[in-house]
């Protein structure tokens, strides 16, 4: 395993559980998302890279391609679950402290 | 040949590289069994959209919007970083809405995606219209560098990728 | 060190777990469980590093339903409410 391998992998470890942390820290739904899709996707990337040095071409490939489809979908999914809050009928806990233009536009709307 | 779209003829390419990749084997039978089924996949008229026709990708531009991305990704993690790290609450969050100069499914799209992974901002909601993008900020100074940020980051995808000018609604 | 990058990973998908099961609505649970997912792909990939190479198409496999999964949460969450 060389150096440079073993440190990608440790630092992209590190990285999820500081998104982890976050997690746990946030106190509202929107700042959690945040956290997971920059951060644990970061973290994942590192991983992968770490991995990819000690693979082969095709594997390092597979790997590759795992990193791009990550990078689209979990940000799409954090995208598809805010709206979801938002639509959603229940009383979920989230914090705006400033501007809610998207508040703003549904009430012009009707 | 004279039927084969070029968008089809990457799909069944892509689909034959990722079935190789699977079965961890670049040989003749797989090659040959890969195109067999890729061209049978695409073959099944599936109901997905038809948004990728009409989209010119420039790839230098392409290129340049990528490695700003790049840029972006490392930066927002280091301020989710110090967010997560540091005790004081530097939070004040707000949601910006910001007009969209296309109302293209793809560039909207990568748009959000970008700006999801832009620091401090997560793509929250499109109008109805598809006229306004939704965008939720962590940090919120001041909300007209926020729509100046994203319209920027906005016409870099538009340089990249230009979308069919039905879909433009205005000059970005 | 593969130690140390497991060990890490457990505290995270440990520490993606207490957000799931405190909650407090199902939002928090589905964005932690989205978590929980990357890092378990993050798992396969330093078990694949470390000669396992099945781990790969693993991950590729994971790394495409684990969007599907989150996406039909959201569409709960929107109709059903948190």
């Amino acid at each position: 395993m060389t150096q440079v391998g073993r440190i990608l992998l440790v630092l992209g470890a590190a990285w999820t559980l500081l998104s982890a942390i976050g997690v746990i820290k946030f106190d509202d739904v929107y700042a959690r998302m945040h956290a997971v899709s920059k951060a644990t996707t970061l973290g994942l990337a590192l991983v992968l890279g770490g991995a990819a040095t000690q693979l082969a071409g095709e594997d390092a490939a597979k790997l590759a391609l795992v990193g791009v489809l990550v990078f689209m979908t979990v940000p799409a999914g954090a995208h598809l679950v805010g709206r979801a809050v938002h639509h959603s009928p229940g009383d979920v806990h989230i914090r705006i402290d400033t501007v809610d233009e998207l508040r703003d536009a549904d009430t012009a709307d009707g | 040949m004279t039927r084969v779209s070029p968008g089809r003829l990457a799909l069944v390419v892509w689909l034959v590289v990722l079935w190789q990749l699977l079965w961890r084997d670049v040989s003749i039978a797989n090659t040959g069994s890969g195109i067999v089924i890729a061209l049978l996949i695409t073959a099944v008229p599936l109901p997905l959209p038809r948004i990728l026709p009409g989209h010119t990708v420039r790839p230098l531009a392409l290129v340049a919007f990528l490695a700003h991305f790049a840029w972006l990704v490392i930066v927002s993690n280091l301020v989710v970083a110090r967010e997560i790290i540091t005790r004081r609450d530097y939070i004040r969050s707000g949601v910006v809405g910001v007009p969209l100069a296309s109302t293209s499914a793809v560039v909207t799209t990568v748009l959000a995606d970008a700006i999801t992974l832009t620091p401090g901002t997560l793509s929250l909601e499109v109008s109805h219209d598809r006229s306004r993008l939704f965008v939720h900020v962590l940090h919120v100074r001041d909300v007209e560098r926020v729509r100046r940020d994203v319209e920027r980051l906005q016409r870099l995808v538009l340089r990249a990728i230009e979308p069919p000018s039905a879909t433009l609604e205005r000059k970005p | 060190m593969i130690t140390v990058a497991f060990a890490l990973l457990w505290l995270a998908a440990a520490a993606l777990l207490l957000r799931v099961v405190i909650g407090p609505s199902l939002a928090d649970r589905v964005v932690a469980l989205d978590g929980v997912l990357v890092v378990v792909i993050c798992g396969l990939a330093v078990e694949a590093a470390h000669g396992n190479q099945l781990f790969t198409d693993l991950a590729v496999v994971i790394g495409l339903l684990g969007f599907l999964s989150t996406a039909v949460a959201a569409r709960f969450i929107e109709r059903r409410g948190a």
